[in-house]
C-alpha cells in the first residue's frame, strides 16, 4: 500500500481535533478496516494520513435499555451485537441481520458505526435500521447532531458526515408494539456483500390480517440503501393478502434504481430478487412472534 | 497527541507471548510483517481482502483477517499465530483432531482453519454441527470439500460437552 502517515486518538477530544487540523487533506478514518483497508489495497483510495480511532474509550457500548429502546456506540462490533441476548430479544431483525454479515471473524473487526459511515450501498445494517427508525449521532467541531439513518446516506460512498466529523452512536428507539420483522441479504458466497437485502417490518391488525403499518428497505437496489415507500404505501391499510403483497413487491422492485452493470446481478435479475425476497419478507416477519419492548 | 509519520520505525509486537521487535511502517499489514519480518509463515495470504480465511490469527482471542489488520494498530494486544497454538514438538488437540480425521489436503487454509477454531470453541465451546458449518464459512478450503473438517470440530465439539 502507497505509505501514510498515522494516529492514534485517544479520546473523542482528540480524534474530532486532529480531523479538523487535517481538513482539505486526504485522510481517512479506521475502525474496523474491513471496508476501508480492501479499498486501500486496491488502490481505489490513498489517504495520506489515518486517523485509529479503535483506542478512543467510551465509544463501544451496547445498551439496551427496558422500555427505551437501545443505544449502541459507534464502535460496537457487529460480533458484539451478535452476542448480546438483550438486543437479540428486543430486536430479533437485527438478530438475524447480523448473522448474515461476512463471517465471525470479520464480525470481530467491522463496527456498526463503519458500516453506516462508509456509505456501501450493499451494506447489510442500514435497511435494518431505516426499518427500526433509527438515528445516529455525530460529533464534530461545530457541535453534536442528530441525523435519521434513512436520511443519511447520500450516494455511493457519500453520507451526510463532513471530513471534520465522527459518528459516536447510533439510537434505536423502542419498538411500536405488535410490530415484527425480518431481513434476508442474498449473496453469491456467504462471505460476500449483498447481491440486494430486504428488510420488513410489519405491523398487523386482525381481522384480516390488514396491514397497520410497514417499513421496507433494500440493500444493494440503489446507490444509497433505499427505503420502497411505493411498496409500503400499497400496502398501508389493506389486507395482507397474497395478491396484494405481490403488486406491492412489484412496486417495490420498480422503485429500485440498481446499477447498470452486471456486478453480482444486473438490473433485471435484482429486480427480479426485490419483488421475490419482499413477499417472502413481509411473509417471515408475519410468522414472528411480535417484537416486544421491555 | 503524536502522529506518526508515515517512515518506518521499531514496534513491538506481542506474538505467542513474546516480545518481537520490528522495523514497521503504519501502511503495512500484520499479515506482512509476521510472515516477511519475523518469519512465522505459518499465516498465510490468500487474498488480501478479507474473504478467505487463511490470514486467520488471534488478536487478544478473538479470531481476526490480519491481512485487514496495520501491524501498528496490534501494538498491545496478545497476538497468536498457529506458531504458538500448542508447545514446540507438541500437537494441540484442535491440530490432532484435524490429522485423525483427514481434514488435511495440501494445508494452505489449515493454519487459518485451526485458529479459527481455537477461537470459536473459546467462545462457544459446544456447538451444533449445524452451527459449526455456519461458522466455518469463515475460512475457504480448495481441496477437502469442508466434510472432514467440520467432522473434526465437531468431535471437538462432542469432548468439549462431556
Amino acid at each position: 500500500m502507497q505509505p501514510f502517515a498515522y494516529a492514534e486518538p485517544r479520546t473523542l477530544t482528540e480524534a474530532v481535533s486532529l480531523l479538523a487540523d487535517l481538513k482539505g487533506e486526504p485522510c481517512d478514518i479506521l475502525a474496523g478496516g474491513t471496508d476501508l483497508l480492501v479499498m486501500m489495497q486496491q488502490h481505489k483510495i490513498r489517504p495520506k494520513t489515518i486517523i485509529n480511532i479503535r483506542k478512543v474509550a467510551g465509544l463501544d457500548h451496547v445498551d439496551v435499555q427496558p422500555g427505551a429502546g437501545a443505544r449502541i456506540g459507534a464502535l460496537a462490533t457487529i460480533r458484539s451485537l451478535e452476542q448480546s441476548r438483550a438486543l437479540a430479544a428486543k430486536y430479533p431483525m437485527l438478530a438475524q441481520a447480523v448473522r448474515f454479515f461476512g463471517s465471525i471473524s470479520i464480525r470481530n473487526m467491522a463496527t456498526i458505526g463503519g458500516n453506516l459511515a462508509r456509505g456501501n450501498p450493499t451494506a447489510d445494517l442500514p435497511p435494518v435500521l431505516i426499518c427500526l427508525d433509527a438515528r445516529v449521532h455525530v460529533a464534530g467541531p461545530r457541535g453534536a447532531r442528530t441525523i435519521p439513518v434513512e436520511e443519511f446516506f447520500v450516494r455511493t460512498g457519500v453520507t451526510l458526515l463532513e471530513k471534520d466529523e465522527i459518528l459516536t452512536e447510533v439510537e434505536i428507539p423502542e419498538p411500536t408494539a405488535g410490530a415484527r420483522g425480518a431481513y434476508v441479504k442474498q449473496c453469491m458466497r456467504a462471505v460476500d456483500l449483498a447481491t440486494v437485502g430486504v428488510g420488513v417490518m410489519v405491523s398487523p391488525e386482525k381481522p384480516g390480517p390488514v396491514c397497520r403499518e410497514i417499513r421496507i428497505a433494500y440493500a444493494g437496489a440503489a446507490p444509497v440503501p433505499l427505503r420502497a415507500i411505493d411498496a409500503e404505501n400499497a400496502l398501508r391499510g389493506a389486507l395482507l393478502t397474497k395478491e396484494n403483497l405481490l403488486a406491492a413487491a412489484a412496486l417495490g422492485a420498480a422503485q429500485a434504481r440498481p446499477r447498470g452493470d452486471s456486478w453480482r446481478a444486473d438490473p433485471d435479475y435484482r429486480r427480479q430478487l426485490l419483488r421475490a425476497l419482499t413477499v417472502r419478507m413481509i411473509s417471515q416477519a408475519m410468522e414472528q412472534p411480535a417484537d416486544r419492548g421491555e | 497527541m503524536p502522529v506518526m509519520t508515515a517512515a518506518r520505525q521499531l514496534t513491538t509486537l506481542n506474538i505467542n507471548g513474546d516480545h518481537h521487535e520490528a522495523a514497521v511502517k503504519p501502511s503495512d499489514l500484520l499479515v506482512e510483517v509476521l510472515r516477511d519480518k519475523l518469519g512465522l509463515i505459518g499465516t498465510k495470504r490468500g487474498c488480501d481482502t478479507g474473504k478467505c480465511g487463511g490470514c486467520t490469527v488471534l488478536l487478544d482471542g478473538k479470531a481476526v483477517r490480519s491481512c485487514l489488520v496495520l501491524a501498528v494498530s496490534a501494538q498491545g494486544a496478545e497476538i497468536t499465530t498457529i506458531e504458538g497454538l500448542a508447545p514446540e514438538g507438541e500437537m494441540h488437540p484442535i491440530q490432532r483432531a484435524f490429522v485423525e480425521h483427514g481434514a488435511i489436503q495440501c494445508g494452505f487454509c489449515t493454519p487459518g482453519m485451526v485458529m479459527f477454531t481455537k477461537a470459536y470453541l473459546d467462545e462457544e465451546p459446544t456447538p451444533t454441527r449445524a452451527q459449526i458449518q455456519e461458522a466455518l464459512t469463515a475460512n475457504i478450503c480448495r481441496c477437502t470439500g469442508y466434510v472432514k473438517i467440520i467432522d473434526a470440530v465437531e468431535e471437538l465439539a462432542q469432548a468439549n460437552a462431556k
